[in-house]
């Protein structure tokens, strides 16, 4: 702040303006007095000068009376001079009943500003004629006459002598008085200087001061309504600190929950990895053995037509021809059987291995415009049965035959198909549930519709809005990873779809995959 | 008071001649030309050894013991003070001169006095001649005697005196304030008791406001506003003091002699009073009376 504010700031303070009202005020009035008192000195001055220039006459004439009387010459001029003696008496004149001076002397200049006081002298100094004769006293004899004069120079001195010492005698008044008044306002004003300074603390945010409180006037009062709010703002402050404190522990927990659960979702990706990694080894462990069983079941097929017609020989020879206990008729269906499944386990181990490797490899992923919704809800069945961990649970398929063909990505399909079956399952009690799997057409949406529906536990409505975010799961810790929803729509978008969900708490979940079907092209035959 | 009698006494003692050098102590009161008037009257033609005490000069004096030691043949009391003063000396014969008291109460048998004060009978003529029919005076109970002799020869006179009595100088003037409307003329006679500069001056201004002549015992007062007044010669009155004490010094005892009245008067008249009463002067001429200087 410069000077010019700061002087500004000064002069539209409060004690300030009182101040400056007080010394106004105090010195209108020291000036009116002043006037005023040096108006009425100057006048009694005067007043003074004549009425002493009258008693002069009047001793003079009292003490000449005598003498003039007797004619005492002598007496009466040292009465001249004695009177003459006082102070600024410049002429004295005694003269006689005819105006024949006796006695007098005159000083100073004779056309100097005087005060002139004659007086006659009688035989009586109690009154006039009048009054004597109705004291019963005879005439008073006219004895003669007395001068008076008084310079009135010394008087005008005197009275700028007053004036000058009533003026310092007014400014010492005056600066005593202000002076008086700035210290009573000072300490007047003091609780509301306290107060202006603890709001100006308060103003600049810091409401740990307290303004202090040492009388019971108006500002001590606000002072003290301040301290009040400055208190409650505090413990404001203080409730807010400890909510945003709060807060930030909790968004901090947040972060580490979220960060713990993204974590656990990079584990599970991982382990996913690893899992498709796994898979593919499997894969080639089991397809090594797998395809020699296969060639040793095709070539045992092939033996087994070979030497079937001299089994039948045999039997022909013998009646009783008995394999393993069975009779050979029985024993050769048995065989033929056997062989079937042979051959049937093995293509299927073939089917489930290469189902499983495209999966977890997510390869071989483009889209075809012959894409057999219900090839890929077989394909999604055998790689959950597969998985051998929901024994419990009985999986009902209701596959709509003549499905028409869709666009689309048959691994990627059968994905977002696995994982609808997988939260199916995943929601159903552990002693055991129902899951179902259904497929059709509807012509009038022009799309093609495959069902999963449960008889689990259900989705809570709030749940429901959050179920396409990614990492949102209510099974993080039994192993959810909260993507298989995001991803199953994502996919399901891609081809061209959507999925809708109708749940209720306790009662089971549906889930209905919505996928446009191909322009003219049937299912089963390749775009 | 003691370093001054011891002064005194060691020059006695130093100077022994002194105590037989002089035949007449001379008391008076002070030093002014009047008594070097009075005193030259008493020395001319008489060749007296003298020594003189002048009171003015002393807080207090021992003159008892001076007498005592000096023996002188007489003493000499000029003045009021200087007679008062000399009343303790009860051996030695005093002549008092310039003393104004109309009289002394129990005058002691070695006093002899030659008065200042006139006959009354020239204050009765003086009166006359102002045409007063009442005088008014104010004495103190002193001169009750004097009162009455003087109520006498003025009653002989055709003229009635009208006496207030005061004690003290501060009630004159209120005593002068009963003669009003039963005097024609004031008297102011030498009364110690009550005669003081501020009494003259009562008299005086009583004189004025009432218009009427004052008649003083002094022409002295003729200044202070009396109308008239009978002047002593005091040349003559030392002369008249030598006189007596050549007399008494030749054998007279001063019991005989008393009081002497003076020998040379005139009567005085201040012109200027007499024409503000409105009093004619040619009275007064007549009398052989002059206008004051």
């Amino acid at each position: 702040m410069g000077i010019i504010q700061r002087l500004i700031f000064v002069i539209k303070s409060f004690r300030f303006r009182l101040f400056a009202i007080f010394s106004l005020g105090t010195t209108l009035i020291t000036i009116t007095l002043s006037l005023n008192y040096i108006e009425r000195e100057k006048t009694e001055f005067r007043e003074h000068a004549s009425e002493r220039a009258r008693l002069l006459a009047k001793l003079l004439a009292d003490n000449a009376r005598l003498p003039l009387f007797a004619d005492d010459r002598a007496s009466l001029q040292k009465l001249a001079e004695e009177t003459a003696r006082q102070l600024d008496v410049v002429e004295v004149k005694i003269s006689d009943v005819n105006g024949v001076s006796i006695a007098g002397i005159q000083r100073g200049r004779a056309n100097s500003s005087r005060i002139n006081e004659n007086l006659a002298i009688t035989s009586d100094a109690e009154g006039d004629a009048s009054t004597l004769a109705l004291k019963g006293r005879s005439t008073p004899i006219s004895l003669g006459n007395v001068l008076v004069s008084l310079d009135t120079a010394s008087l005008d001195n005197s009275i700028r002598q007053m004036t000058i010492s009533i003026a310092r005698y007014s400014c010492a008044f005056w600066l005593m008085v202000t002076i008086f008044s700035y210290l009573v306002l000072t300490r007047m004003t003091q609780s509301y200087g306290k107060l202006m300074e603890g709001l100006a603390a308060m103003r600049n945010g810091n409401f740990t001061v307290r303004i202090p409180i040492e009388d019971v006037d108006e500002p001590s009062q606000a002072a003290r309504s301040l301290n009040d709010l400055a208190d409650a703002l505090q413990r404001h402050e203080a409730d807010n600190r400890l909510l945003q404190e709060k807060l930030l522990d909790a968004m901090r927990l947040q972060v580490q929950e979220e960060k713990r659960q993204v974590m656990a979702k990079l584990i599970q990706t991982n382990r996913m990895t690893s899992l498709g990694l796994l898979v593919s080894s499997m894969a080639h462990e089991i397809n090594n053995p797998n395809g020699a069983i296969r060639l040793d079941g095709n070539f045992l097929g092939k033996m087994l037509h070979n030497i079937m017609p001299m089994l039948e020989a045999a039997t022909r020879k013998d009646a009783d021809f008995r394999l393993s206990g069975l009779r050979f008729d029985e024993a050769r269906d048995e065989i033929f059987r056997a062989h079937e499944n042979i051959i049937r386990h093995t293509n299927r181990i073939e089917a489930v291995i290469k189902d499983l490797r495209a999966y977890s490899l997510g390869v071989n992923n483009p889209f075809t415009l012959d894409i057999d919704l219900n090839q890929v809800v077989t394909g999604a069945l055998t790689i959950i049965r597969a998985h051998g961990q929901y024994t419990n649970a009985v999986i009902s398929e209701d596959l709509s035959s003549g499905l028409p063909a869709i666009k689309g990505s048959r691994h990627q399909l059968e994905q977002v198909v696995v994982n609808l079956l997988l939260n199916a399952l995943q929601s159903l009690p552990p002693k055991g549930g129902r899951a179902a799997v259904s497929s059709a057409v509807s012509r009038t949406a022009n799309e093609v519709l495959v069902t999963v529906s449960d008889n689990g536990e259900g989705i809570p409505p709030e749940h429901i809005a959050r179920l396409f975010e990614p990492f949102f799961s209510t099974r993080i810790e039994s192993g959810g990873s909260g993507l298989g929803l995001y991803i199953s729509n994502f996919i399901v978008k891609e081809h061209g779809g959507n999925l809708t969900f109708e749940s209720k708490v306790g009662a089971g979940t549906t889930v209905i995959m919505h996928v446009p079907i191909s322009p003219c092209v049937p299912a089963g035959h390749p775009a | 008071m003691r370093m001054l009698f011891c002064v005194i006494s060691v020059v006695i003692l130093a100077f022994p001649g002194l105590s037989s050098a002089y035949d007449i102590l001379v008391v008076q009161d002070q030093r002014s030309h009047i008594y070097d008037t009075l005193l030259r009257g008493f020395g001319n033609g008489r060749h007296f050894k003298e020594r003189i005490i002048v009171l003015q000069d002393f807080a207090e004096n021992d003159l008892v013991k001076i007498v005592r030691e000096d023996h002188p043949a007489l003493v000499l009391a000029v003045g009021g003070r200087a007679l008062a003063e000399t009343r303790v000396i009860r051996q030695t014969p005093v002549v008092s001169v310039f003393s104004y008291g109309i009289t002394v109460s129990n005058p002691p048998p070695n006093l002899a006095q030659v008065k200042m004060l006139a006959p009354i009978e020239r204050f009765a003529a003086l009166f006359r001649a102002l045409g007063a029919k009442r005088v008014g005076t104010v004495l103190s109970g002193t001169a009750s005697s004097y009162a009455a002799k003087a109520s006498e020869i003025f009653r002989k006179a055709g003229i009635h005196l009208v006496i207030r009595e005061a004690r003290r100088p501060g009630d004159v003037a209120k005593q002068l304030e009963s003669l009003k409307n039963t005097a024609d003329a004031l008297w102011l006679l030498p009364d110690p008791a009550i005669v003081t500069s501020e009494t003259v001056e009562a008299f005086a201004l009583y004189s004025l406001q009432h218009h009427l002549p004052l008649v003083s015992f002094s022409d002295a007062h003729l200044k202070k506003g009396a109308a008239a007044a009978f002047a002593i010669d005091l040349e003559d009155l030392g002369k008249q003091a030598a006189e007596t004490a050549g007399r008494i010094m030749a054998g007279d005892s001063p019991e005989d002699i008393q009081e002497i009245p003076p020998r040379k008067i005139r009567l005085r008249f201040n012109r200027q009073v007499m024409e503000h009463l409105g009093l004619p002067v040619n009275p007064l001429l007549h009398l052989g009376g002059s206008e004051a200087e």
